[in-house]
């Protein structure tokens, strides 16, 4: 059970207290492709590491075996005592090690307290309600302890997650982006949870994009580049690293690029037009009477703050969900009574959020899936030129990719239908800057082509870079619809932060 | 903190009042005290009733039973188990091989066939239980055949004879009903003490997210195991009672198919997965079987009918409809008008 104490020797201040993670030469591959490759790395009782990367670098393979989810292929590594030489999740939680995920799943069909209550069993029967209460506490959570989990909203379930993790009273704690598809607010109040945990003296590794959540937790950060330790430093060292620089913001520091060209009159008819959409959930109603209207080669930007209706407005675009009210045309045809595979046919594609690929299936066999009526002979051809890389990628399968490889799989198979409208669902999230550049401009070259394009995303400024129109919605109402030159930091403060500040 | 993120008060209030009082809809107490009160009367009830009603009585909670049992390690846990014919077999035979070689009174005998029943569980479910999904199904239908296949070969039980229960320890229909009453009765209380406890939280934890779950220190068969002994246990009891009422077994009768299948298919129409979802399937099963008795073969048809429009029209069962219109109703009395005025007054 001894762990070594010496194997950080450039941290001579923090190597005097035991090592939580041990890691020498720490490697793993799946099939052919080697996602984390010889990282060594010792971590101390009460640090805070944090750990980043561009997509695709290995940061959540590298979290994944830390908390047991997954075995190292070669290495030593010896996590809160226990040599890893098998995967075992369940013993990992047990040992303390408490990992947040990416996106939340909490159990839906229980309440929030009773999602708590289930880690809170690895404790003596005597302390597991204290453990409760506090988690509930601290995470601000217990207002909601009675609702069902799965009627939370994102930020909550963000919540959720961390006061699960809390209730294991972990020592070490994972948090794999946390921050992610957070707005600036709900950050806010994410970081100050984190910084919470972090002073009652437990031990944290972070993962994350978002570089606010380092510069405030952060004590030591790592970088990691395809699979491999580039540096490691304190926040301002790394920082100061122009290797860091360069892999992690790419060109994107030059990333204020004049608008698109001039956009196209719009005399002809509009190839989408939506009016008085509304849709909803359940109970709920989302999305309020939306309008709206677009002409071929148009980009609208759809903003809003979590929770604003955006995805909802993609997914009743795109049919995946059915609108209680309203109409939707394409082509002056109305489209609102298709089911999503006719919309398809008839040239209107939803990128999804998350993706959606079919993990199993090698990236040529996820493009080909796209293929429908419309496509004609050079319909990959097509995406093949806008994504260079997924020609190498190819016999890959599309599981095995990076975030970003997989978006580009995403839209290619969206685009092998050769629609006329094409509906991008959160574009960038979780993919790192130099990823999302790529993403963008491909964005702009489809636009070019003379698709319309409904491009729904958390990055304000970019998106908006990018638009010929923007449409912003609050509480699932328009509050503004028009030329993104028009839309001032005034109207993004008032649909983000609300009209009482 | 929290509150910062709700829209208006009124929401937050809306959920701070219908959240707590919805979830309590059925008071702890209640839930074991309203199935011992029934129990009681329908035991005092049972000496008025007619031969027959009793036998059709016994058939109908044996159904029920059944469904119970399924329903915990397949509603509950997820695990769509497709031998359960095993336990009731084991529990069958039990039962009057015991009686037919010993002198122990019935309770001994019909508990000590029920534990075995559930050993049986814990042997087989060891491996069985780390197989997943589909593979689970399929894996308990091997293990189901291949018992069957020796049960059919086996001279201790006769092989494929029948094997009669003595007739000095048959039941009447009457006594036979009122035992069964009590232990459907005891089964139901158990069930609802342990969906609700620790036990079950980490079962319906496994269910919906297992990574999840692990993540949180659930470990996967260590949960199931006892889980998986109890629904055995009582589908052991099943068996015991169904020898009882048919006075003689065959492994045939004992370790057919149908068992299980009859249990999935009330626990469909019931509602898999709650509490009194398969009691309602299985009083609803029972009278469809009743009424379309005269109809020969189509009433094979009429049933899988039923089945189909309820996955359909309804795939959380007639329960789940249930319970989905009283807590729209009460929803409609507290949060719907209530609130509004709490805002505004």
């Amino acid at each position: 059970m001894e762990t070594k104490q010496s194997g950080g020797a450039t941290h001579t201040a923090t190597s005097a207290r035991p090592s939580l993670i041990h890691a020498v030469g720490v490697t793993k591959s799946f099939g052919g492709v080697t996602a984390v490759s010889g990282i060594d790395l010792d971590v101390h009782e009460g640090e805070v590491v944090g750990v980043m990367g561009p997509n695709g670098a290995g940061k959540s393979t590298f979290l994944s075996l830390l908390a047991g989810a997954q075995r190292p292929t070669s290495g030593e590594l010896v996590v809160a005592g226990r040599r890893m030489r098998s995967a075992d999740r369940a013993a990992m939680a047990r040992l303390g090690v408490g990992l947040a995920h990416q996106i939340p799943k909490p159990f839906r069909k229980l309440t929030v307290r009773e999602n708590v209550r289930v880690a809170a069993q690895t404790a003596p029967r005597a302390r597991r309600r204290d453990l409760v209460e506090k988690a509930l506490e601290m995470s601000g959570m217990a207002p909601k302890a009675d609702s069902p989990a799965g009627e939370l909203g994102l930020l909550e379930m963000k919540r959720l997650e961390l006061a699960r993790v809390l209730a294991l009273d972990p020592t070490l704690v994972l948090l794999d982006e946390v921050a992610a598809g957070l707005n600036t607010r709900d950050l806010d109040e994410l970081i100050a949870l984190v910084a919470l945990i972090r002073d009652e003296g437990r031990t944290l590794v972070i993962v994350e994009h978002v570089q606010e959540v380092f510069h405030q937790l952060a004590e030591r950060i790592v970088v990691l580049e395809w699979g491999q330790k580039l540096t490691e430093g304190s926040p301002a060292e790394v920082a100061a690293d122009p290797r860091v620089v360069e892999i992690y913001l790419g060109e994107s520091i030059g990333a204020e690029k004049p608008a698109r060209t001039a956009p196209r009159p719009t005399t002809e008819a509009p190839l989408l037009t939506a009016t008085g959409l509304t849709a909803g959930y359940g109970q709920a109603t989302v999305l309020h009477d939306v309008d709206l209207e677009l002409h071929a080669g148009r980009v609208l930007a759809v903003l809003g703050a979590n929770g604003a209706g955006k995805s909802t407005l993609a997914k009743s675009l795109a049919g995946m969900i059915p609108i209680r009210s309203g109409t939707i045309s394409l082509e002056g045809a109305p489209i609102d009574r298709l089911g999503s595979f006719q919309r398809v046919r008839r040239g209107l594609s939803l990128v999804p959020e998350g993706r959606r690929l079919f993990a199993d299936l090698t990236v040529r066999e996820n493009l080909e899936l796209g293929l429908g009526p419309r496509s004609a002979a050079d319909s990959l051809e097509r995406v093949r030129t806008l994504f260079p890389k997924l020609v190498e990628l190819s016999d890959r399968a599309a599981g095995a990719l990076s975030g970003g490889e997989q978006q580009m799989v995403a839209i290619g198979r969206a685009l092998a239908s050769e629609p006329k409208v094409i509906v991008f669902d959160e574009l960038s999230l979780g993919l790192a800057p130099v990823v999302v550049d790529r993403l963008l401009e491909a964005v702009g070259e489809i636009a070019g082509w003379g698709t319309a394009v409904v491009l729904i995303e958390q990055n304000v400024h970019r998106a908006l870079a990018l638009a010929d129109e923007a449409l912003v919605l609050r509480q699932g109402r328009v509050v503004f619809r028009g030329d993104p030159g028009e839309f001032t930091d005034e109207a993004l403060r008032l649909a983000y932060l609300g009209a009482d500040l | 903190m929290t509150n910062s993120l709700d829209s208006t008060p009124k929401t937050a209030r809306a959920v701070d009042g219908s959240g707590p009082a919805r979830r309590r809809s059925i008071a702890p107490a209640a839930r074991y005290l309203i199935p011992l009160v029934l129990g009681v009367a329908a035991i005092l009830l049972a000496d008025a009733l007619g031969r027959s009603i009793a036998n059709q009585g016994t058939e109908l909670l044996l159904l029920a039973l059944l469904a119970l049992s399924w329903n915990v390690i397949g509603g509950y846990g997820g695990l769509f188990s497709l031998g359960h014919q095993v336990f009731v077999g084991v529990g069958g035979y039990a039962l009057i091989v015991i009686l037919s070689y010993t002198d122990l009174p019935l309770p001994v005998v019909l508990i000590a066939a029920a534990l075995l029943s559930a050993v049986t569980g814990m042997v087989l479910g060891y491996p069985m239980l780390r197989l997943r999904g589909p593979y689970f199904a399929i894996g308990t239908l091997g293990v189901a055949l291949a018992v069957l296949a020796w049960m059919l070969n086996w001279p201790f039980t006769k092989a494929s004879q029948s094997y009669p229960l003595p007739m000095s320890d048959s039941l009447g229909f009457t006594e036979l009903f009122q035992l069964t009453i009590v232990i459907a009765v005891l089964a139901l209380v158990a069930i609802t003490a342990l969906v609700s406890s620790p036990l079950g939280l980490r079962l319906v934890a496994l269910r919906d997210d297992e990574h999840g779950a692990a993540s949180l220190g659930v470990r996967r068969v260590r949960t199931l195991l006892p889980v998986w002994a109890v629904s055995g246990f009582l589908a052991g009891l099943v068996g015991a009672l169904f020898a009882l009422q048919q006075g003689s077994l065959t492994p045939a009768s004992a370790f057919s198919i149908q068992f299980v299948l009859d249990a999935i298919v009330v626990c469909v129409i019931g509602g898999v997965g709650t509490l009194y979802g398969p009691l309602l399937g299985a009083v609803v099963v029972f009278a469809l079987r009743q009424y379309t008795a005269d109809f020969g073969e189509w009433a094979m048809l009429i049933e899988a009918l039923v089945v189909i429009l309820v996955v359909r029209l309804a795939p959380e069962g007639l329960w789940g409809i249930l319970s989905r219109t009283i807590r729209a109703v009460r929803r409609g009395r507290q949060a719907g008008i209530a609130p509004q005025k709490e805002g505004r007054s």
